[in-house]
């Protein structure tokens, strides 16, 4: 199968060794590449009950079968492991410049094992991996680590995503960046890197693959752009990227705020992407090979923070800092959300966290020391939780266990350990669906369902029926990411488009029914992982205060019948049994 | 006798319009109509709401509503 090189890098890091293995054609028959190599990587390597701190958890990267292709949005990488905040299956990934330095070197898949004794970076090339010493970066924030490495290196295609100190720190939801702001987000995979010692991780390399059919993908590419050309979805992306959703969640009444408490934010337009543009220099930015240039390249031009520049605020820390933590000015979140990405940090799960410490407070649960709106005090203790210090030692350890110290269970808002983005399930109660069933925790990436009850494609309250629609956007969604696309091509690449996109590069003989079935088997994989940890239907829901409390007037809210009811026609068409059980592990 | 309405666009509509307008229509118009003489192109909508509810877009606009019209949205 083209698309795939055959080849995996094992980076041994306790003796300071590699080896390269093949990887059977078999496996890309059967997952294609991106997160279905890597969901396969994670069952055969790492097995139930490895403690996800400990050298014997993996850290798997991976790219997908169009990462060395010129196809729009396929500069993505993803990472693997077990994660060390809710104890399951963690995926996460992101974009920037690393996934084309890393197909370049020849490795559809690269693995870390073992742990080292002192801090290392890799380098990782056509000829394996050096290991150099970084003592002299340990300590250190992501951006100047970033900047020492590659001038160290001195190799113009030489890419790095590196961990800052709270992935160094075990910081449950520590995240890996690279190209300063993009990160691999979600559930901790910084820590899992952390454990191992291992500060970053730069690629070159000068290798290459042909796709299957290079003058087919050539005319889909071109079609692809014709229909992106006059698309006013597209133009919206170009300019506001991902803060349009500030206007469209809080007009929508879905909007989480002041800790999940209300679903609107009356000051939101203080905190709009209208506003970013109207009061702060903002210059687009884009990944290589992107058309949407959905990036904010953004400068504060006054005040206290004057000359901070960032990629960014994306929508999800404009929810968390500005709507859960009831932030109301852009420089702030701004302010905060660089504090994130030089420390390394998840900002939607340390949002959370944070606003779970305001709403303790708030009900005299704990004396956390900080209130709702609080920019400087959420400074602190983003420093605290990095340092893992003082109320740091709590939060650090994610919202299970700082809850349950705290005696806020009954209001802490997660599924799996793993807290939500920024779209209310009560109103919009597929969200709620995906939720529940996402592998990794509360996610909305797996579906990106909100777009479809957004706009009216499918009503937002509709219970009966909804898993159907559901499924086809996730089926579509997991090819996307065995891609690996951008899921904000979604719109732009449908069914018909995206069986052409895997034919024309992997040679494959494929159809839709070909890649749902693809699809179903890695999301079953997934769910083996999980069930393999004895993670059970008691956590495919959501939290019990969600389900209590409405929102809006008491008009929108949801029912743990209802939801029931979508996760049970979920499984039944996934092909599960009425636990969410599949023994279907011979395709494994 | 007619009644005044506020209409406000965001995201690209902001750019390609403008932000917020005040207008003085005839009682029982329609959120199409208004859009139609506004020149508001129907698929750059996604969604619209009137003093924060959701309505469509055959809702009978009343004396001081509030309508918000949301552009096409790829997502975040």
């Amino acid at each position: 199968m083209k698309g795939s090189y055959g080849k995996m890098l094992r980076v041994n890091l306790t003796e300071h060794k590699y080896t390269v293995s093949e990887i059977p054609e078999e496996v890309f028959f059967k997952f294609l590449g991106g997160k279905g190599l890597g969901t396969y990587l994670l069952l055969k390597n790492v097995p139930p009950g490895t403690e996800p701190l400990s050298k014997e958890n993996r850290l798997i990267f991976t790219t997908g079968f169009a990462a060395g292709t010129k196809m729009f949005g396929s500069s993505r990488y993803g990472v693997f492991t077990k994660s060390p905040l809710t104890g399951l299956y963690s995926e996460s990934y992101s974009g920037g410049g690393v996934a084309p330095a890393l197909h370049a070197t020849g490795y559809d898949a690269v693995i870390l094992e073992g742990k080292s004794d002192k801090p290392v970076y890799l380098e990782i090339t056509e000829n394996g991996a050096v290991f150099h010493q970084a003592e002299h970066l340990w300590g250190m924030e992501t951006y100047q680590t970033e900047d020492i490495i590659l001038s160290e290196l001195n190799n113009k295609s030489a890419q790095v995503l590196t961990i800052g100190p709270a992935g160094e720190n075990l910081v449950r939801f520590a995240c890996i960046e690279n190209n300063y702001w993009r990160s691999a987000g979600r559930t901790g995979v910084g820590a899992v890197m952390g454990s191992k010692k291992v500060k970053a991780i730069a690629f070159h390399g000068k290798k290459t693959i042909e796709p299957a059919d290079p003058e087919r993908l050539q005319n889909l590419m071109k079609k692809i752009a014709a229909g992106a050309k006059d698309n006013p979805g597209v133009k919206a992306y170009q300019k506001y990227g991902t803060t349009q959703m500030v206007a469209i969640m809080n007009g929508a009444r879905a909007f989480p705020n002041r800790y999940w408490s209300e679903a609107y934010k009356e000051q939101w337009e203080n905190i709009s992407g209208e506003r970013l543009h109207q009061d702060f220099q903002v210059k687009p930015s884009s990944c290589p090979k992107c058309l949407l240039t959905c990036g904010n390249l953004t400068t504060v031009t006054k005040g206290k923070y004057k000359n901070l520049t960032l990629e960014g605020p994306e929508y999800e820390t404009i929810y968390a800092f500005g709507g859960l933590c009831a932030i109301n000015s852009l420089e702030e979140i701004i302010y905060l959300n660089d504090l994130c990405d030089r420390l390394g940090m998840d900002t939607i799960s340390a949002g959370n966290l944070i606003a779970m410490a305001m709403e303790t407070q708030q009900r005299g649960r704990f004396d956390t020391g900080i209130r709702y709106g609080d920019t400087e005090g959420t400074a602190q203790l983003l420093q605290e939780i990095a340092a893992v210090k003082n109320r740091g030692q709590v939060l650090s350890q994610g919202i299970r266990y700082a809850a349950k110290k705290w005696g806020m269970e009954d209001a802490a808002v997660h599924v799996k350990g793993l807290e939500p983005p920024g779209y209310d399930p009560r109103p919009l109660k597929g969200m709620g669906l995906a939720y529940a069933t996402s592998t990794r925790g509360a996610c909305h990436l797996r579906a990106t369902f909100y777009k479809p009850e957004l706009v009216g494609i499918i009503d937002p309250k509709t219970i009966q029926g909804k898993a159907e629609l559901f499924i086809d956007y996730e089926n579509r969604l997991t090819i996307f990411n065995t891609g690996i696309l951008c899921v904000f091509y979604r719109d732009l690449i449908l069914w018909e488009d995206l069986v052409e996109l895997v034919a024309v590069i992997t040679g494959l003989n494929t159809d839709k029914e070909h890649l749902e079935e693809t699809a179903n088997r890695i999301i079953t994989a997934s769910r083996i992982f999980n069930a393999r940890e004895y993670a059970t239907k008691s956590e495919d829901t959501l939290p019990e205060r969600l389900f209590k409390e409405s929102v809006n007037e008491g008009n929108d809210c949801i029912t743990s019948k209802e939801l029931n009811y979508m996760v049970d026609e979920y499984y039944n068409l996934r092909g599960w049994d009425e636990n969410g059980f599949s023994y279907s592990l011979k395709d494994i | 006798m007619a009644i005044h309405v506020t209409v406000k666009l965001y995201g690209l509509l902001q750019d390609i319009m403008w932000k917020e307008r005040r207008l003085r229509v005839k009682p029982g118009i329609t959120v199409k109509e208004v859009l139609d003489e506004l020149e508001v192109a129907e698929y750059m909508i996604s969604f619209l709401t009137v003093n924060g509810k959701r309505v469509s877009m055959a809702y009978e606009l009343k004396d001081n509503d509030m309508l918000m019209v949301f552009p096409w949205i790829i997502g975040g």
